[in-house]
């Protein structure tokens, strides 16, 4: 078969991935080879249109290894991965395999991290620099500054030996974490409804590159670029890792208090681009 | 005699020498960079096209040098336009082309960082 056959082929696949990063794009070669300029916007919305009435993908359990776990929606868009690279520029986290869109686990263990550190900086009396107080953390310098009990931002609960749990549940250079975040899968994941078409469209580029007025007569430069709808609900898991053995009940207090962080920081902060416009918020 | 990899790296050196006090340089080094993790993550065609869509003469230039690879090693011999000359290759041909101007542009890359100093202007 010829690589320019593979276009009659395209309404066959089913993987979104494969066909948003490959093989989309054979349906344009020719136009491309020619100097023809392809829309951004054309390549998503035919990228929509390939996916219509494509099934519904199911997540299967992950059991045995979850020790913790929780659902959240999308309370707006969210978009991930957009600095991968793709023929439209602006690119978009797929799993390799599955092809559907996902959260890697680090961008999770991240948050919680964010959120724990935000929640020691509130505590302390005076001001605290985040990359000091991050620095000292991972080098398991001593905190004395640090109280023995400090609250979750925006949350009631208590977290008692701040620094210690900190260290137990994210690891320093010195040592592995013991919690483990795993990648979160949507629970069901529709390719023919739940992606969506999104633009930005920045009015005053050549006013911040080019040290131009700021003026009325300056173009917008339209920007499309994929995004999954509001709504769409996601499984967040928790894992313990056999390191060294951990007491019943401090096991438990850790999940506990990784499963809150990462909650209020799914919340209220968010993942992924665009986090100030309100995407990759979950409620 | 010379190996295989020392033929590829010695092309990589001419091609990055041509550009080196070009005044797109700099951007030809970002892009070099880039170009070796387009190719894993989109496949070689669609960066080939991303490259030619963009009308910019570093891409421009690193699209000339793939196709100086491709003619040196023999497996480009016609004067079709890459694309052209992709979309008509077995599928099994275009997977071990990819791989071999993939093993390519890691040396462009490597050689285009030795040669090339980084002025940050790419993007």
């Amino acid at each position: 078969m010829k690589v320019k056959e593979i276009k009659q082929l395209l309404s066959q696949t089913d993987n979104p991935a494969l066909l948003f990063n490959k093989l989309l794009l054979f349906k344009y070669a020719e136009q491309i080879s020619k100097g023809q300029e392809i829309k951004k916007k054309d390549y998503i919305e035919s990228f929509l249109e390939s996916l219509r009435g494509k099934g519904v993908l199911k997540q299967s359990k992950l059991e045995g290894i979850s020790k913790e776990s929780f659902k959240l929606k999308t309370a707006y868009r969210l978009v991930i991965g957009a600095g991968y690279p793709s023929f439209v520029e602006n690119g978009f986290l797929f799993h390799h395999i599955y092809g559907i869109p996902y959260i890697p686990g680090e961008t999770l263990k991240g948050l919680a991290r964010f959120v724990f550190m935000l929640s020691i900086a509130e505590s302390l009396r005076e001001e605290v620099k985040l990359s000091k107080l991050e620095e000292d953390l991972s080098e398991e310098k001593a905190i004395d500054v640090v109280p023995q009990k400090i609250k979750i931002l925006f949350d009631d609960y208590e977290i008692e030996n701040p620094v210690g749990t900190f260290l137990k549940i994210f690891g320093s250079k010195k040592r592995r974490g013991q919690i483990i975040f795993f990648d979160a899968y949507p629970v069901s994941f529709n390719p023919s409804r739940d992606f969506e078409i999104d633009i930005m469209n920045p009015h005053y580029g050549e006013y911040y590159q080019q040290n131009k007025a700021p003026a009325d007569w300056l173009n917008p430069t339209p920007i499309h670029f994929l995004a999954l709808r509001e709504g769409i609900e996601f499984e967040f898991s928790l894992g313990v890792a056999p390191l060294e053995p951990l007491r019943e009940e401090e096991e438990s207090i850790l999940l506990e208090t990784a499963k809150r962080l990462l909650e209020i920081g799914l919340k209220n902060f968010g993942v992924g681009s665009k986090k100030l416009k309100g995407y990759g918020w979950f409620k | 005699m010379k190996s295989k990899v020392q033929e590829v790296a010695k092309l990589a050196y001419e091609c990055v020498m041509q550009v080196k006090d070009k005044d797109f340089a700099s951007k030809y080094l970002s892009y070099a960079r880039k170009l070796p993790s387009m190719i894993t993550h989109n496949g070689l065609l669609v960066t080939v096209a991303f490259a030619k869509a963009k009308k910019e003469q570093a891409w421009k230039t690193l699209l000339e040098h793939i196709e100086s690879f491709l003619r040196k090693e023999g497996i480009k011999k016609d004067k079709k336009d890459l694309i052209e000359f992709l979309s008509d290759c077995e599928v099994q041909e275009y997977r071990l082309i990819t791989k071999r101007v993939l093993g390519f542009s890691i040396w462009l890359k490597r050689i285009a960082e030795g040669e090339i100093k980084d002025e940050g202007k790419g993007d």
